[in-house]
């Protein structure tokens, strides 16, 4: 587990108000994956969960972006 | 520091992964012979992202695909995560690169107002009260009350039963002295004291209104969040957040909402919301006549909203465990709140008015077309007497039946038809609740069942009439039971 983490948290994992740096885009399916990036979800771009319910929605650069969380399980990030 | 030590061997290996990437395009470029409009350097790219397009029209022009295609597979063997994700994390290096040389940025601070109305919508205990009011105001008050009242009061009472009906009446009459003719054209059933009077005097107004309302609820950024708050809920049924938009789309037309559900990413999808705009959904005019018909009586409208509220949840919840498919996701970019402006909303309400009326009007006429001739030829009495013995099992008088019959032609001509009924005294309160949860589960209008077809196959359209249609009777009659033996009066 520790190894396709390397280091970092899941996204959901972090609590409301928190900031992070995307560490990884951990998707299973090239389609999550594109989703992701075409919403400007990158590694290294510093990343803030405003709330976790009823959706996870967080900040990416000037992007808000609400999603839920199967899709936000994707995202590895680095607390800072 | 040793925290951020994995992200930096991260994009470590990712930089040297893209050296891989590098060889591969150049190689790539030097095989490619067509001329293709785009640099060979972005052929080359796309391909290694699997590009569909791109992939398809290089396999047809190249004679020397398959040696490309091995440098694809190389490539993407050597890399251990997708190219496209490599390519893009390079791509937005450069991006960053570029920019930090050419922009300077300025915090910019929110104004606390936009952050608190910001925050109060997206929470659920301050963002549900929020929907509510906004419901309240904007549909109910605004196009139940003044769409639906005012303005219907106005233009049909003031203009057309005042002026244009008797005047084409008398001028019809005078003119023709075939009696089928001044039929088809005018008195009770015309095409023009019928067709065109429903179509403008009452259900433009209230498709105007809801528009309008519409509109402005979709230019100040609101629809994202109303996505977030019901995503779970939506879950249920088998939709996610995002499939907000058509069905609040659908309380103003059912016909361009069921067009609007090409937007949803899954066939499954689809499928659901297009069953449900078709079962559950009242569109802005019957929406409007109902409201209008209930209006004096909360409790009457409390049953409807809460027994159509139940079907939309029960059949969703049912659709979603019997189709199989996967689970839908839901994410979406949520925008500032901003004010709307008057320009765009006028904009988009008149050209929607403008599509629905022009879709409309030739479903107008061809309804009042099909009454007469079903008049003329007594088939239509044929068909209320047939229904006669479910109208009587759902405690209705007869005579809702003509308004059922309306309701094939169109949902809200249905919805009028009832509107008529209720005007001359022959429907209590629960007949009243009865007859309006009917029609508004009963069958999809044509203009929206032609959709159906077009958008999800004649099958699929054909299967979910085949359910709405007895699954509406049913309901009537199960809650006129549940009413009269509740011994409820409204």
């Amino acid at each position: 587990m520790m190894a396709v983490r390397d280091g970092g948290v899941f996204l959901t994992e972090l609590k409301a108000g928190e900031k992070a740096t995307i560490l990884k885009i951990n998707a299973k399916d090239r389609k999550t994956l594109n989703k992701l990036m075409a919403l400007g979800v990158l590694p290294g771009m510093q990343v803030t969960l405003m709330q976790k319910f009823p959706s996870l929605v967080f900040k990416v650069g000037n992007t808000r972006i609400a999603a839920d969380e199967a899709i936000s399980k994707n995202i590895l990030v680095l607390k800072n | 520091m040793i925290r951020k030590e994995p992200l930096e061997y991260h994009n470590f290996n990712i930089h040297r992964n893209f050296n891989e990437i590098e060889k591969a395009a150049r190689d790539i470029e030097a095989l490619l012979k067509s001329d293709y409009r785009l640099s060979k350097r972005s052929i080359a790219l796309l391909l290694l992202q699997e590009d569909e397009e791109i992939t398809a029209l290089v396999r047809q022009r190249e004679k020397d695909f398959d040696v490309i295609n091995k440098i694809i597979h190389r490539t993407r063997e050597s890399c251990p995560e997708p190219l496209q994700y490599l390519i893009t994390l390079e791509r937005q290096r450069k991006v960053e690169r570029i920019l930090k040389e050419v922009i300077k940025t300025q915090g910019k601070k929110e104004s606390s107002l936009e952050r608190w109305l910001d925050s109060i919508t997206i929470k659920p205990l301050t963002g549900i009260p929020i929907l509510l009011l906004v419901l309240y105001f904007g549909l109910y008050k605004f196009v139940g009350q003044f769409g639906a009242g005012t303005v219907v009061d106005f233009i049909e009472g003031n203009i057309f039963e005042t002026y244009i009906n008797p005047w084409i009446n008398h001028v019809v009459v005078s003119l023709i002295p075939y009696k089928p003719l001044q039929q088809l054209l005018a008195l009770d059933y015309g095409i023009i004291t019928l067709g065109i009077r429903y179509a403008v005097a009452i259900i433009l107004p209230i498709v105007g209104t809801f528009f309008l309302v519409f509109s402005i609820i979709e230019d100040s950024g609101y629809l994202p969040r109303l996505a977030l708050l019901v995503d779970r809920v939506f879950k249920t049924i088998g939709l996610n957040g995002r499939a907000v938009i058509p069905m609040t789309l659908g309380f103003g037309c059912d016909t361009m909402a069921t067009l609007v559900s090409r937007t949803l990413e899954t066939k499954r999808e689809r499928i659901i919301a297009t069953l449900l705009l078709a079962l559950a959904i009242p569109c802005s005019a019957q929406l409007g006549v109902i409201l209008a018909l209930l209006s004096g009586r909360p409790y009457a409208m409390g049953i409807w909203v809460g027994f159509i509220l139940l079907v939309f949840l029960f059949i969703g919840y049912l659709t979603a465990r019997i189709l199989p498919g996967e689970r839908p996701d839901f994410y979406m970019e949520v925008p500032p709140l901003r004010m709307p402006k008057i320009s765009n909303v006028l904009e988009k309400t008149f050209s929607r008015m403008q599509w629905y009326f022009l879709e409309i009007v030739p479903m107008f006429i061809l309804a009042s077309i099909l009454i007469w001739f079903g008049k003329m030829t007594g088939l239509f009495d044929i068909l209320v007497h047939a229904i006669a013995p479910v109208m009587k099992a759902m405690g209705l008088p007869e005579k809702a039946a003509e308004a059922f019959l309306f309701g094939f032609f169109r949902r809200d001509y249905g919805a009028a038809g009832l509107y008529d009924l209720q005007k001359s005294g022959a429907l209590n309160g629960v007949q009243m609740v009865v007859a309006s949860a009917t029609l508004t589960l009963f069958v999809p209008c044509i203009a929206q069942f032609s959709i159906m077809v077009k958008e999800r196959g004649i099958k699929t359209a054909l299967a979910i009439v085949g359910f709405i249609i007895p699954f509406a009777f049913i309901s009537g009659v199960a809650l006129n039971w549940i009413l009269t033996t509740l011994g409820v009066a409204l």
